[in-house]
């Protein structure tokens, strides 16, 4: 399945409430801190929608135009990348009430976000093409 | 004898009253659904109305064949590619699911694990993962695709919907339906009405001119290679010349190189119309290519099945979308790890050569061939001549409508329009509109769709493409009585398909 600028927003945002979300909460309630969980997805999906247009022009560049797992793979530390960035900044910064609320230690922050990359990420292969069999057909887009 | 006449007269006429069809005499049958052709086309179809929930005596196919996949299995056999060999294939286009979920990739990787190839199954898994950049694309066997129809067939109930047969003609009927006439193996002949026909008739071989005309066995087509045919060059060293740079062309230039140049010296020769010119598309991206070959994993750039180029396809006024269809199906092979690497080798040890320009004679001379060939237009030479043991054409397939009887007579008959490609034009949704009444219509896919909306209509992706739009388009009629999925009756549907539950 070779996604449209369409089909890879409509998958981000799906793939985060049907999978980020859940998981996110449970990690969320592990560390006790549920508002940092859904802040810190709220970020991740705003930088994924900036970058996703960025993504869609390095695709068109290919000449099977075609978006194969090994650039996904890059793409999510990418992202990952700038938002543990973003929240070192925040931290070094000492932004009052922000700092102390975006503190979390980097082993923490790297399980929680490669565990929801990851469990997004073969979702997305294969398993959300059984619920809506009809997306890959359309560009990965879920609704019209 | 009787029925024959009272044929021709059903022939003559385009609109034909079900009341002179009762009485005909001729057997009758009714049906909600029709798929004519019975290949991989109209088992991606008729799949695609099973899993919608359409019962079984609501469909019928016609079909020369008992599997649908019997031509194909012909197709490969006949260019040397058996069972165990690799087809030019998505991992994720598979005829006999749906949803394209587990992909013959993970079907491979799970059955090595089950069976305790551990590095097999890793090499799938690392091929998963790191296709096409750091690996070649995953493809299926052919043996993987025969078995899982096999397994579909007797899920669906195909045996049971299948009319072994010729379909002869198409009809519409003064009731707003159709009317199938198809001859049976016994000669008999037998009539379908239906309100949806399917019109999926494969394709047929090119045959240069020279296959017609030839008079020397040492010519021959690479779709019908004899089996013993590579142990005979191998074991007389000869020198063979493949006309062609398609997927079967290179499938047979990387069996005839030879493994040890010094051990067999005998040289491969590829005759190309044309050296290649850089082909560069409207997007101004430059297709990979070596030695004469264009490089593509598919036969049409991924993207296109399904992608951000299809839409670009489907938005192209119609001269725009021959030109782009040009530059994106020109034939072309995958570029394999292996058979670049050996090319390569064949290349510098002189073994292999690329020779540019068209056919003008062949001649016997001694027991070898003598082969004029008159040079590609922009090149300055004279005509030349190249001697070798064998000819192999391997020009492809021809999708010109006229050759397609049922195709030409319905254009015929029904003064149908044409794309400027000279196939049958379709709309959206695979429909011939110009034969739609309120309670019938008449779709076309496969290769007979060529030229449209969609540019991998020949493909296992393709076929299941257009069964989803025919769908969707027919879950729209109150009729057909088709609900298109939701993600319950989805999973419900893929579960039965994982735990093989007949439908």
């Amino acid at each position: 399945m070779t996604p449209t600028l369409k089909g890879r927003i409509q998958t981000r945002i799906a793939l985060l409430l049907l999978i980020g979300l859940p998981v996110g909460l449970g990690f969320g309630l592990g560390m006790q801190r549920v508002t940092l969980a859904l802040a810190l997805l709220g970020f991740a999906l705003l930088i994924g929608l900036l970058l996703d247009p960025f993504y869609a022009y390095l695709q068109a560049r290919r000449w099977d135009g075609d978006w194969p797992p090994l650039l996904m793979l890059i793409a999510g530390c990418l992202e990952g990348s700038i938002l543990w960035l973003i929240v070192e900044a925040i931290a070094a910064w000492q932004i009052q009430p922000f700092s102390p609320f975006f503190a979390i230690s980097a082993r923490l922050f790297w399980l929680m976000y490669s565990t929801i990359w990851f469990v997004m990420f073969i979702t997305n292969l294969g398993l959300l093409n059984i619920f809506f069999p009809y997306r890959r057909f359309k560009g990965g887009k879920l609704w019209d | 004898m009787k029925n024959l006449r009272v044929l021709q007269t059903f022939f003559q006429k385009p609109l034909l009253s079900l009341a002179d069809l009762k009485n005909s005499g001729i057997a009758l049958e009714k049906r909600m659904f029709v798929s004519v052709g019975g290949g991989i086309g109209s088992f991606c179809w008729v799949d695609g109305l099973r899993v919608h929930a359409v019962a079984q005596d609501d469909i019928a196919v016609i079909s020369h064949h008992r599997s649908p996949y019997q031509q194909f299995k012909q197709y490969c056999d006949r260019s040397e590619l058996c069972p165990q060999d690799r087809l030019r294939s998505d991992s994720s286009a598979r005829p006999d699911n749906f949803w394209g979920f587990p992909g013959y990739a993970v079907d491979e990787w799970w059955d090595n694990l089950r069976t305790g190839h551990w590095s097999a199954a890793g090499k799938v898994a690392w091929q998963i993962f790191s296709e096409p950049l750091l690996a070649d694309f995953y493809t299926p066997t052919a043996g993987r695709l025969y078995a899982s129809m096999e397994r579909e067939m007797g899920r669906i109930g195909w045996a049971s919907m299948v009319r072994q047969g010729t379909a002869l003609f198409i009809r519409k009927l003064d009731d707003q339906r159709y009317a199938v006439f198809y001859r049976a193996p016994t000669r008999h002949f037998h009539i379908i009405i239906a309100n949806v026909v399917h019109l999926a008739l494969g394709h047929t071989v090119k045959q240069a001119d020279y296959l017609h005309t030839k008079t020397t066995d040492q010519v021959l087509s690479g779709y019908a290679l004899q089996d013993d045919f590579f142990r005979c060059v191998e074991e007389t060293h000869a020198s063979v010349v493949v006309v062609g740079r398609g997927i079967v062309a290179a499938r047979i230039i990387e069996q005839l190189l030879p493994k040890d140049p010094q051990v067999s010296p005998r040289s491969v020769i590829s005759l190309l119309r044309s050296p290649l010119e850089a082909n560069m598309d409207s997007r101004q991206i430059e297709q990979a290519s070596f030695a004469g070959w264009r490089l593509q994993p598919f036969n049409w750039p991924r993207a296109t099945f399904g992608g951000p180029l299809m839409e670009t396809l489907q938005a192209a006024p119609a001269t725009k979308r021959r030109q782009l269809a040009k530059s994106w199906s020109a034939a072309s092979t995958p570029p394999r790890t292996q058979w670049l690497r050996d090319l390569k080798k064949a290349v510098a040890s002189q073994s292999y050569r690329t020779v540019y320009g068209q056919i003008a004679r062949i001649e016997p001379e001694a027991a070898r061939l003598a082969i004029q060939i008159t040079p590609a237009s922009k090149a300055a030479e004279n005509p030349f001549t190249i001697q070798a043991d064998y000819l192999i054409d391997c020009s492809g397939f021809d999708d010109q409508i006229a050759h397609h009887f049922i195709y030409t007579d319905l254009t015929a008959t029904y003064q149908l329009p044409t794309t400027p490609a000279g196939s049958l034009q379709v709309s959206a949704n695979f429909e011939v509109e110009a034969l739609s009444t309120p309670i019938g219509k008449v779709i076309v896919s496969g290769s007979g769709a060529a030229g449209n909306h969609y540019g991998p209509v020949d493909s296992f992706l393709g076929h299941q493409y257009a069964a989803v739009k025919t769908i969707e388009s027919l879950s729209m009629l109150p009729w057909t009585k088709i609900r298109q999925l939701n993600p319950v009756s989805s999973v419900r549907a893929w579960l039965q398909w994982l735990f093989n539950r007949p439908i």
